[in-house]
């Protein structure tokens, strides 16, 4: 049934009156702040979530929950990545690039060992043991070769008679 | 006519905040900067924006909470899919258009909730209007009739209304959109508008025929 045309109008103008209802004063000047929090914390969560895709074991540490944690995980990574990088460079690696030791070499060789490069001198003691001075130039800041090798001496077995 | 809106019949009513001039340039302007991650540019649109959003999302839930939650979040939303937004329509019929699928998926979620007409959390300004003081205070014979009472019960009638017929209700006799603007944010034909119209009017005169007769 058609409503009657001054039925109509008047329903408008009823509903017209809605447009009255308003929110309590002040209420749009926190508006926009509050769209902008809701957005910065929804992204902040799926950077959080992203982490998580990436580290799914990451979930059950709660260290990893943090920004804390990914910034000492991000850190151990960088030191785990540079000492493996100077194990894999230094002279005692036993890398293709061994640099040459340096310095002083004070050391005991059993006869028949290689002699090394460089400028050396050997004295032979009566006992048997011969100790070899190695005086090399110094090319690098690299420790010493033979710094920390403690001497050995070879101990013989000794038979006393009578 | 008798009644509360028979002697209405002057009073001007309220434009309706919908039919505001929009600066659609520097619309196009705001969001091509939001759609570059510039949230300053995004918060601007928040502004121009808010009480329209706001307005359209309390009307059809007639609850302050709600609408105070849902319209945030459909800028929200806005903000997310803005990338992705062509600028086919105008940022206006857009945002519109978001806040309506998401209060309708919040109605069909919570259809079941009770709904409660939250007319104490808002003014009634309706009650200052000095058009509508001066027709109750000299033509109205019923000039003791309760506004407060007037306005929970046309509430109480549109929330009556299937959310289809309430959207169209909204968009249209509350908010003033015409119907062509209206079908570009449902995405239906301008007939399926008057339609829905139609009928939703038709309800609500004999929901509210103690008013309007």
């Amino acid at each position: 049934m058609e409503p009657l045309p001054e039925d109509r109008d008047a329903l408008r103008r009823l509903l017209a009156l809605k447009r009255h209802e308003t929110p309590p004063p002040g209420y749009f000047r926190d508006f926009s702040r509050q769209v902008r929090r809701r957005i910065e914390s929804e992204e902040a969560a799926l950077v959080a979530s992203g982490w998580r895709k990436f580290l799914p074991f990451s979930a059950e540490l709660p260290v990893w929950r943090s920004a804390n944690g990914l910034i000492a995980s991000g850190l151990a990574l960088i030191l785990v990545g540079v000492v493996f990088f100077r194990k894999q460079h230094s002279p005692a690696g036993g890398g293709e690039a061994e640099p040459k030791a340096a310095g002083l070499n004070f050391g005991v060789t059993p006869q028949g060992a290689p002699a090394a490069t460089g400028l050396e001198e050997s004295f032979r003691l009566p006992t048997g043991f011969s100790y070899r001075l190695e005086i090399v130039p110094i090319t690098s800041n690299a420790i010493p070769r033979g710094l920390f090798l403690e001497p050995r001496l070879a101990v013989e077995s000794v038979n006393w008679q009578r | 006519m008798s009644g509360v809106i028979a002697l209405m019949e002057p009073f001007a009513a309220r434009p309706s905040p919908a039919q505001a001039p929009t600066d659609e340039s520097a619309d196009r302007n705001l969001v091509r900067q939001a759609q570059t991650g510039d949230l300053e540019a995004f918060d601007e649109l928040v502004v121009r924006y808010q009480e329209r959003i706001y307005a359209l999302v309390y009307h059809m839930t007639s609850n302050h909470e709600d609408a105070n939650d849902l319209a945030q979040e459909a800028f929200v939303k806005a903000w997310k899919a803005l990338r992705n937004f062509k600028g086919d329509s105008s940022f206006y019929t857009w945002v519109y258009r978001i806040a309506v699928n998401h209060t309708l998926n919040h109605l069909k979620t919570r259809r079941n909730r009770t709904h409660h007409v939250s007319l104490n959390d808002l003014d009634f300004n309706a009650e200052h209007d000095p058009d509508l003081i001066q027709l109750i205070s000299h033509r109205n014979p019923r000039r003791d009739a309760n506004l407060r009472e007037l306005g929970e019960r046309l509430n109480a009638a549109i929330l009556k209304l299937s959310e289809e017929h309430r959207t169209v209700v909204t968009l249209h006799d509350i908010q003033g959109l015409p119907h062509d603007e209206i079908a570009k944010i449902l995405e239906c034909n301008p007939g399926t508008v008057r339609s829905r119209l139609f009928y939703a009017r038709q309800q609500l005169q004999a929901w509210l025929s103690d008013f309007l007769s």
